[in-house]
């Protein structure tokens, strides 16, 4: 009796293994027909027991269920390799040469003079400087005669500009702003009859001058100029300003230095000039507006203005960005 | 401006290496662009005396020169040059040492074995000189290398315009004396005087003081034209001046010393012994000694003789009175004149001297005595002329000195320094500064009549930071309270739109805002019979101005001095800026894609400034995407364009934004959509006009949209994160068979109105033609997505919905649901 059973285990997991061997599921599958199917060889083996004598029962009962244990495990096991063997195949079919190039994206890359900008911006923001743009088509009187620069001054020979009439240009610099900007403050103030308040704005913006475009020139460029008005700001604090913007751009390691420069509307007149991590070395000729040093802004500079005895009273911000006034300046 | 180190050094000890020195007037505002060294490749180089001299037996040209050199072996030398003679002091090249790049060693010329070679100012690289030896002044012993006996340090200066007093080298001598902590030592000149006192000789009148403050003659007779001494010519060479004779040399060293500008007549020429300063009359012609004709402008000086002009005050002489080799009594003139009227002339005339470049940057009319002195003293030294007694000095209204109040507190508040009162009262004191006290740490500051710059307490402020050293100024944050900021609505909005445009893909281009007329018009390729689809264009960017948008062109901004006819005037569209850009990409880009953020500008005649407006435009042109090995990209379309354009849209949450079909000038009469909202055009969006891209070389289709973002900025929210539901959503697929010339947007439109709230998204997913749909009829298909935030929706409500499409449908456009 047992040694049927022996047999009979033999005999599948035999056909089980030759069934593997073909690596055909279907063959799997009938063999799991043929033994522990409804109709398969294990049922009906465990359907005959109760055709046994009582005292066989039990024994036999129990071996043709350990017996169609086995075969279920064996079963099991064998079709998880076979799948686990199928899977392996099928994604080795699926290789592909990691080293083609891929598919070319759409990338959309910022102009590097736009990215400068919009970073210098931000550290200005973060110090309290508020943007404000003025128009590029400007009044002489803006962009020269209330900044200290009268018609046939020598001065003006530091700005070749290109003229649109005798009295309209296109502006040599973003300092126009300056004067529009505090014209407005103090006009809001007198009618309110109060103080005018104090000032930080920044005037980022295109300028353009008369100069032939070579690789270290260009007539049409970007500069950024901050205000800084306030009755108790002094010379310290520019340098302060100035020097925290460089860090925050170009890292906390860098040193500034300064040194008198000419500008006809400031006393005293700086330039920056920072040790240049672009050049390799501790290049003091390296100023914040270098070319090479990837910014591509021509001119960063800062103003301030201490002596005007400005109060806080004004509780509105000054200038409204982007609304400017177009009429002949009286 | 150039200075040799030798000749500061008259005037102020220097006592930092010639580097420090530079940094010193660099960060003192002064900008030293360069030095150059004089003798640097002297090595070996020594000053030798000629011996003797003796003709080679040999050969005609040659002599043989016995030299010391310092060491008791005086050295045989060949030389070919005969402009030397015993007891010369010339420049000697030992063998072993190298000059002008040859190596010099003992050889064997036709017998004679020489010892070293002797230089010219060529082979020494002093100047460009090679018709002899370089003859030294006496005073070096032999043997001393030739470096210290003629080398020089020399400083190329930039000067800003408001400091014409450092245009000089009295002037820069005191900024070194002040920079370095050393006195400055400015001696006076006082010549020797003999014969006719010079007012005997000239009469000088001033017509119009207010453009002649000065005119000082002085009178020198019997000079002897001739070639300037070696110091002469060499300080002058090194200063950037060419040497021409010792009386014109003269007059030049005077300027470069002082700053101060002379002139010599031949006075024999002037005739009627007199001299008058008046403004020329207009239209009146002057021959200047270059021998140009001029005809001069209103309100140029002129000086002239009893009988005619004879030179062109502060800018140049004439040719009638110029100092000539025959010239034997010379008439100097050191004066003032109004730096207006100068800069007005020389630039009218174009033409900019050393002379007009001081005077029109104003220089110091005290100046005017000490230069003439100096002139006449030179004279008497160098020519061997006789100064005649006195200057003819007409001054009516003497330059006083300016007084200025300051105080300790003032500097230090301004600086945010700490500098102290004795700190103070010295830097000033250094740089001329008389300063009387009038209480503690408070002074009244007398200015030096030659710092025409300094008007203010703030100008004096700046005079002791920079000389102290910006350096010593503490670097600190502002401390006080910081303004109110508003939002600043508009570089946010931009700064927004920009990551916009950057993550749908596309490249940022910042160009030129300079075009010319001329490329703007190459836009306007047909004529827009009807206008009326644009509607009413109040206030609209000149592109969306069809019928205005040639005179706008015209009319455009215009730079009276353009740098090129290229860049003559202002864009007033970024259409033009965004052609060049394909144009430029064209060739190296198989796909363009890109945007542009800038102003477009539009005339608003001569009394106001031009409207300057912020607009949009975004240029795709050629494949879709890259060529790669993958699959061959499609060529861009217009919905290339209109899928970039419509995120753009949905990012900034725009809605609802009309398509329009209509004619543009500038573009394809069937593929371009005016955007228009609330019935008012704010954008263009078309595939650019063939004949356009034909006129500027542009091969492929280009697709070119251009949008007021002034506009989209006052409609345009953060578009809010939609709340999401946890109830199932139904997926409904529609297909219609309409008319083919209905537009899709207007059943799209007509589908998302009837679909109600409970439908989340709408999609046109297919557009069909062919069987079994009808010739002339289309079919549209749609998918549509409901969900509802607090139940589950039932299929019979969507059936409901389902049903409500199809009859409005079916009603605006005799639409047919088609079985799905």
């Amino acid at each position: 009796m047992t040694e049927d059973l022996a047999r009979l285990e033999d005999q599948a997991l035999d056909e089980l293994a030759a069934a593997e061997r073909t690596e055909d599921a279907g063959e799997l599958e009938q063999w799991r027909h043929r033994y522990l199917g409804t109709q398969g060889q294990v049922r009906r083996l465990l359907r005959s027991v109760g055709q046994r004598s009582p005292e066989e029962r039990r024994s036999f009962g129990s071996a043709a269920q350990a017996l169609s244990h086995r075969l279920e495990t064996a079963y099991r096991q064998t079709e998880e390799r076979l799948r686990e063997h199928q899977l392996a195949q099928h994604l080795a079919a699926e290789t592909v040469d990691v080293t083609l190039p891929g598919r070319p994206p759409a990338i959309g890359i910022p102009h590097p003079l736009r990215q400068a900008l919009t970073e210098i911006v931000r550290a200005f923001t973060s110090l309290g400087f508020q943007v404000v743009e003025g128009p590029e088509v400007e009044w002489d009187t803006y962009n020269f005669e209330l900044l200290n620069i009268p018609a046939n001054h020598p001065a003006r020979d530091l700005w070749d500009t290109l003229w649109i009439t005798d009295r309209m240009l296109l502006r040599t610099h973003t300092s126009p702003m300056q004067v529009r900007t505090m014209r407005v403050a103090s006009r809001a103030a007198q009618a309110q009859g109060v103080e005018p308040p104090p000032l930080r704005i920044m005037v980022p913006g295109r300028t353009y001058r008369y100069e032939q475009v070579d690789a270290t020139h260009e007539s049409q460029f970007m500069q950024l100029e901050g205000l800084l008005v306030d009755h108790r700001s002094s010379f310290a604090d520019l340098k302060g300003v100035l020097t925290d913007v460089t860090r925050q751009l170009f890292g906390r390691d860098r040193k500034t230095r300064f040194r008198c420069d000419y500008f006809p509307f400031v006393e005293p007149g700086a330039e920056l000039a920072m040790d240049c991590f672009a050049c390799g070395g501790q290049d003091p000729q390296c100023r914040i507006c270098h070319p090479n040093c990837s910014t591509g802004i021509d001119d960063i500079r800062l103003f301030y203005q201490g002596d005007l005895n400005f109060l806080r009273q004004v509780r509105e911000p000054v200038a409204a960005p982007r609304r400017w006034d177009r009429e002949v300046p009286r | 401006m150039k200075v040799p180190l030798s000749w500061l050094k008259d005037f102020v000890p220097i006592v930092v290496p010639v580097e420090q020195l530079g940094q010193l007037l660099t960060s003192a505002g002064l900008e030293v662009e360069s030095v150059t060294t004089i003798g640097e490749a002297w090595e070996g180089l020594v000053v030798g005396k000629i011996l003797t001299l003796a003709r080679h037996p040999r050969a005609d040209r040659l002599q043989i020169a016995e030299v010391d050199v310092g060491d008791g072996s005086p050295r045989t030398i060949v030389c070919g040059a005969h402009n030397i003679a015993p007891g010369h002091t010339v420049p000697v090249v030992l063998p072993g040492y190298a000059v002008a790049g040859m190596q010099i060693e003992r050889r064997v010329v036709r017998g004679i074995e020489s010892q070293g070679m002797l230089c010219s100012p060529k082979e020494l690289g002093i100047s460009d000189d090679h018709s002899g030896i370089y003859l030294l002044e006496e005073g070096p012993l032999p043997g001393t290398p030739l470096k210290d006996a003629v080398g020089d340090d020399v400083l190329d200066l930039y000067i800003s315009p408001n400091r014409p007093d450092c245009l000089a080298v009295r002037g820069l001598a005191v900024e070194v004396a002040a920079l370095t902590a050393q006195p400055a030592h400015l001696p006076r000149s006082a010549p020797q005087e003999r014969g006719e006192p010079a007012s005997m000789g000239v009469r000088v009148t001033i017509v119009d003081p207010r453009l002649c403050r000065r005119y000082a003659t002085r009178i020198v007779r019997g000079v002897k034209v001739g070639a300037s001494p070696q110091w002469l010519r060499q300080r002058l060479e090194r200063a950037g001046i060419r040497s021409i004779n010792n009386v014109v040399d003269i007059s030049n060293y005077v300027m470069l010393e002082f700053g101060q500008p002379l002139h010599f007549f031949d006075y024999r020429e002037i005739r009627g012994s007199e001299i008058i300063v008046r403004p020329a009359r207009d239209g009146e012609r002057f021959q200047t000694l270059d021998g140009t004709e001029h005809r001069l402008p209103a309100g140029a000086l002129l000086i002239c003789d009893a009988e005619r002009p004879i030179a062109l005050a502060g800018v140049m002489g004439g040719l009638n009175s110029e100092v000539s080799e025959r010239t034997v009594d010379v008439l100097i003139e050191s004066a003032s004149f109004d730096p207006v009227s100068i800069r007005t002339t020389s630039r009218s005339l174009r033409l900019r001297s050393e002379a007009s470049l001081r005077f029109e940057r104003g220089i110091d009319p005290n100046y005017v005595r000490p230069a003439i002195d100096r002139a006449a003293e030179l004279l008497t030294l160098l020519t061997e002329g006789e100064v005649a007694p006195g200057v003819v000095d007409v001054y009516p209204f003497p330059e006083t000195a300016r007084v200025i109040a300051l105080s300790r507190a003032t500097v230090n508040e301004l600086l945010g320094s700490s500098y102290s009162v004795e700190h103070i009262e010295r830097v000033l004191t250094s740089l001329g500064y008389t300063l009387a006290n009038v209480g503690s740490g408070a002074w009244n500051v007398t200015v030096p009549t030659a710092r025409r710059d300094v008007h203010l307490d703030v100008d004096l402020i700046e005079d002791v930071a920079r000389i102290s050293g910006y350096d010593t100024i503490p670097t600190k944050l502002p401390s006080t309270e910081q303004p109110p900021t508003s939002s600043d609505a508009w570089s946010a909005f931009e700064e927004r739109l920009r990551h916009v445009l950057l993550g749908l893909g596309l490249t940022e281009v910042v160009s030129y805002a300079l075009t010319s007329r001329e490329s703007m018009k190459r836009l306007l390729a047909a004529a827009i019979p009807d206008h009326s689809a644009y509607g009413d264009t109040d206030g609209a960017l000149p592109i969306l101005r069809p019928a205005a948008l040639e005179r706008l062109i015209e009319e455009a901004v215009t730079v009276t001095n353009p740098l090129s006819a290229d860049w003559s005037a202002l864009r007033v569209t970024l259409l033009d800026s965004a052609l060049h850009t394909i144009v430029a990409n064209a060739h190296s880009s198989e796909s363009i894609r890109t945007f542009e953020l800038g102003r477009v500008y539009e005339w608003a005649g001569v009394d106001r400034l031009p409207v300057e407006r912020s607009s949009l435009v975004i240029a795709v042109a050629g494949q879709q995407a890259d060529t790669s090995w993958v699959e061959h990209p499609q060529p861009v379309d217009f919905w290339s364009l209109k899928g970039i354009v419509e995120g753009v849209f949905s990012r900034l949450a725009v809605a609802p934004v009309d398509w329009k079909p209509v004619e543009h000038p500038a573009f394809h009469p069937g593929r371009t959509a005016l955007l228009t909202m609330g019935g008012q055009p704010f954008g263009i969006v078309g595939e650019v006009h063939p004949v356009v891209r034909e006129r500027c070389d542009i091969d492929s289709r280009a697709y070119l949209a251009e949008l007021d973002i002034e506009r989209l900025e006052t409609v345009a929210q953060w578009s809010k994160p939609e709340p999401s539901s946890r109830f199932p959503s139904l997926p409904l697929d529609l297909a219609f068979v309409v008319a083919e010339d209905t537009p899709a947007g207007t059943v799209l439109s007509a589908v998302r109105e009837a679909a109600g709230p409970l439908c989340q998204r709408v999609r046109l997913f297919d557009v069909y033609r062919g069987k079994p749909i009808a010739e002339g009829r289309k079919s549209l298909a749609f998918s549509l997505v409901f969900q509802s935030l607090d139940r589950t929706l039932r299929l019979s409500e969507i059936e409901a919905i389902r049903d409500g499409i199809r009859d409005v449908l079916a009603e605006q456009f005799g639409a047919m649901l088609r079985d799905s």
